[in-house]
């Protein structure tokens, strides 16, 4: 048993809600997986070693204006869209 | 039609479609046929687009001067955009959406005049080893039908076993193209980190992904990761290094290679006939005047826990898009935004995606950060040394490539127990260096064995060399 997992705090970090039967069945899962990959902190690391490694470079594109996507494809993705704006249930509650 | 097209190799074929002596059409009609017979018990496809290549493979007879994959029929793993074809993931939360655009890879495809035939089934957002994750059905294995193709990329491997496809892509996050490259008798590359552009590719970690080839030869895999690979404005971890013409470099002299191989400790856990084919491999290899040195990996029993923080805390942001709003499903009834999220990605997402979503948000959670993400990203430096140091003194590393052959369906219930296939692919993703996996020999029941070939960073062009004299060497009854 993983005392630190909560779950419930984890689903609503993660935007998910979980039936009890599907809650049932992941939880000791999860633990068991937390308890496994936990495995790592039984390894000590010398920070100052690991943490010098240099980052590969990146080459950057020509910063150039070019055409963007038609915005009718983009909408047309959208679950709901009203001309030119994607539409969504209301975002602010009344109080 | 004229017997044994679907058999062609991708470069026996397109040359003849070339000449003139094949066409297209002819091509595309044999594997439809091939595809119409045996789809109904394998289920490699989400999408067969029959209309589609048939147009296609018209547009190709026409042209004067024809593609280097010309007329030759490509399945495409349904998470690589397709312009106005679905691709779903394999899952309910992109069950109906049709992308805008074409990854790169697929505009390389088309570019050279291959023929898109479908999109193939997968664990759904590459998330498993089997297959059976994807939200519509699971996949057979050709080779046996009440066993697994591997996953994630079953369905692109399954189709290529079956002839379905001349050649697919797949993508790989820890083994998802070797690994049902292994099961199903096929060779499968993952290439270097940066060598393929992934524009368009579904993220699932972005640090590990990449696109790559799965095809019946080492040949074939050569010949198409020169067309797909190089430089891509559209993708900023594409390398701007120039692509070798790998095919035309495949002949070698192979004594001399220092090869590492993984010590008896680290291949224990691995099945009985895959140890056998292993070590008779280093025999084989041992005779030809290649020089083995034992590779003494002090941390590969890391990379599997390091690999299931890492992967799935990328995949918790890089999946917190699929929110109802922009694309894919919503679901629908509810006045309010939060809720309207949650119950979407509730709803949208299979088992498998919740689970690793729950496990990076909680890797990456406050408190808990450091012990775990901070950790593991430290354990994958080591781990990246750890070659480094390896290929200071070897310019190859064999090891097998699962720890058993394909599985039957339903044979894994326990996640870990799941995970555990990942067990000689994942560090090679953890590393950024290529690796490739060859069938070697068969099991006594008739199933695939393979081996996987790891080279430093851009060094494909030894790693095919190898391959390729493994491959004459071995001879396996290939149906």
């Amino acid at each position: 048993m993983n005392r630190h997992f909560d779950l419930e705090h984890i689903c609503r970090l993660a935007h998910l809600r979980l039936e009890p039967e599907e809650k049932a069945k992941l939880e000791p899962q999860l633990e068991a997986i937390v308890a496994w990959v936990g495995n790592l902190s039984r390894l000590t690391i010398d920070k100052k070693k690991t943490e010098v490694r240099p980052q590969l470079s990146l080459p950057l594109r020509p910063d150039e204006v070019s055409p963007s996507f038609p915005p009718k494809a983009v909408l047309e993705a959208a679950a709901e869209s009203d001309e030119a704006f994607i539409k969504v249930p209301k975002v602010l509650e009344e109080r | 039609m004229r017997a044994g097209l679907t058999g062609l190799s991708l470069i026996d074929l397109s040359r003849l479609v070339r000449q003139g002596e094949v066409k297209a059409q002819e091509s595309i009609e044999a594997y439809l046929n091939n595809i119409k017979e045996k789809e109904p018990r394998l289920k490699a496809f989400i999408t067969v687009t029959e209309d589609y290549a048939l147009e296609r493979a018209k547009l190709v007879d026409n042209k004067r001067e024809k593609g280097r994959l010309a007329g030759t029929a490509i399945a495409i793993k349904d998470n690589i955009l397709t312009a106005g074809i679905r691709t779903t993931c394999a899952s309910r939360i992109l069950e109906n959406y049709v992308p805008p655009y074409n990854a790169t890879v697929v505009e390389r495809l088309l570019a050279e005049d291959a023929v898109i035939i479908g999109k193939t089934n997968l664990d759904e957002f590459a998330m498993g080893s089997s297959t059976e994750n994807s939200a519509f059905f699971p996949t057979r294995n050709p080779y046996d039908e009440h066993r697994v193709p591997g996953g994630s990329s079953g369905g692109s491997a399954a189709a290529v076993a079956a002839q379905e496809a001349t050649a697919a892509l797949g993508s790989d996050t820890g083994g998802s193209i070797r690994q049902p490259a292994a099961f199903c008798g096929l060779v499968g590359l993952k290439p270097t980190y940066g060598r393929v552009s992934r524009y368009g590719l579904v993220a699932f970690a972005s640090s590990l992904d990449q696109v790559g080839p799965i095809t019946r030869s080492v040949a074939e895999a050569a010949y198409l990761l020169e067309i797909i690979a190089g430089y891509d404005p559209c993708d900023s971890t594409s390398s701007p290094q120039l692509v070798p013409a790998y095919s035309e470099k495949l002949e070698t002299e192979i004594a001399g290679l220092r090869v590492g191989y993984l010590d008896e400790a680290k291949v224990k856990e691995a099945s009985m006939e895959v140890r056998k084919a292993y070590s008779n491999l280093l025999h084989l290899l041992e005779k030809e005047g290649v020089e083995l040195v034992p590779f003494d990996f002090k941390l590969w029993e890391y990379a599997l826990p390091c690999y299931y923080i890492i992967a799935p805390s990328e995949a918790s942001s890089n999946l917190a898009r699929y929110d109802g709003v922009r694309y894919g499903f919503r679901y629908r009834g509810e006045n309010n935004l939060r809720e309207m999220y949650a119950l979407t990605r509730t709803v949208g997402f299979g088992s498998e995606v919740k689970r690793r979503i729950l496990l990076g948000t909680f890797a990456l959670s406050a408190g808990y950060y450091e012990a775990y993400y901070g950790q593991a990203k430290q354990v994958r430096n080591l781990i990246i040394e750890e070659f480094e140091q390896a290929f200071r003194q070897v310019q190859l590393i064999l090891t097998p490539t699962t720890p058993e052959p394909a599985f039957p369906l339903g044979a894994k219930v326990d996640p870990i127990a799941m995970y555990l296939s990942d067990y000689f692919t994942v560090t090679a993703n953890l590393a950024g260096i290529p690796a490739l996996s060859l069938p070697v020999g068969l099991s006594p029941e008739g199933l695939p064995l393979a081996a996987q070939i790891m080279a430093p960073p851009f060094a494909e062009e030894l790693l095919f060399q190898l391959a390729f004299f493994l491959e004459k060497k071995v001879k396996l009854n290939r149906n």
